[in-house]
């Protein structure tokens, strides 16, 4: 899935937590979450090379 | 804002930020108080920092980033894939059987999970917590082409989330009768 992350974790949610979730993923991205989204896409472009540079 | 001897700012200028991939051979940080105004540290967070980044050692398999806002290094977060189950999946099981729709919910739900974010004492209210959020949230989004990650999703205080995620960035969070909860939103 990604070079980053070389290994994964598991949660064990508590079950009404891990039904909250599931409930939620049912909906599709709103306007608003996906325009969070974007913004956060744009925002991430702009720094993910930051670590190239010097300290 | 561009000093290194004062770091109460009056005005945030955004474009100083910088967010690295932690590397303790070649980032010395300082000691920085990541600890709530009242001194209560209820996520663990200054517990990490002091073992995990300030110590410099390496081991856990979690990326931490650090970040700097011009001169300054004023906070880090960490991060991992991670996948969600339920604890008791009998339960759930039950659930589905009564629910409409035919879902299988065995399958566990990949998520990009927000381990701790640390901001400086001397730095909140500036709006850094928004900036990680859209850091990760594009960076979910870039390594997710094929929409297997469906969330983003971090431990916060019930206030925290009641206060600050839900209201300015559209987390949702789940019931909990303790002090901590889990804040999501969904990245597809």
């Amino acid at each position: 899935m990604s070079k980053l992350f070389t290994l994964h974790s598991d949660i064990f949610l508590e079950c009404d937590e891990y039904i909250q979730i599931s409930e939620y993923l049912k909906n599709k991205i709103n306007p608003i979450e996906q325009e969070f989204l974007t913004e956060g896409v744009e925002f991430y472009e702009k720094h993910r090379h930051d670590s190239d540079e010097s300290i | 804002m561009k000093s290194t001897d004062t770091t109460q700012t009056n005005q945030f200028d955004a474009n100083g930020l910088k967010f690295k991939i932690f590397n303790p051979k070649i980032h010395q940080l300082p000691k920085i108080d990541f600890r709530q105004t009242n001194g209560e540290d209820p996520l663990s967070v200054q517990e990490y920092y002091e073992n995990c980044i300030l110590s410099r050692k390496a081991g856990s398999t979690e990326v931490k980033y650090v970040i700097k806002y011009f001169d300054n290094w004023i906070g880090f977060f960490s991060i991992d894939l991670t996948r969600l189950h339920s604890k008791n999946f009998e339960l759930v099981h039950q659930y589905e059987k009564k629910g409409d729709e035919k879902r299988s919910y065995q399958t566990p739900t990949w998520a990009l999970l927000i381990e701790k974010i640390g901001i400086d004492q001397r730095y909140r209210c500036y709006g850094i917590g928004k900036y990680i959020m859209l850091f990760c949230s594009g960076l979910a989004h870039s390594i997710n082409k094929d929409k297997q990650i469906k969330l983003i999703i971090f431990k916060t205080t019930k206030s925290l989330a009641e206060k600050i995620y839900f209201p300015k960035y559209q987390f949702r969070f789940t019931n909990a009768k303790g002090r901590l909860v889990w804040a999501f939103k969904r990245i597809n």
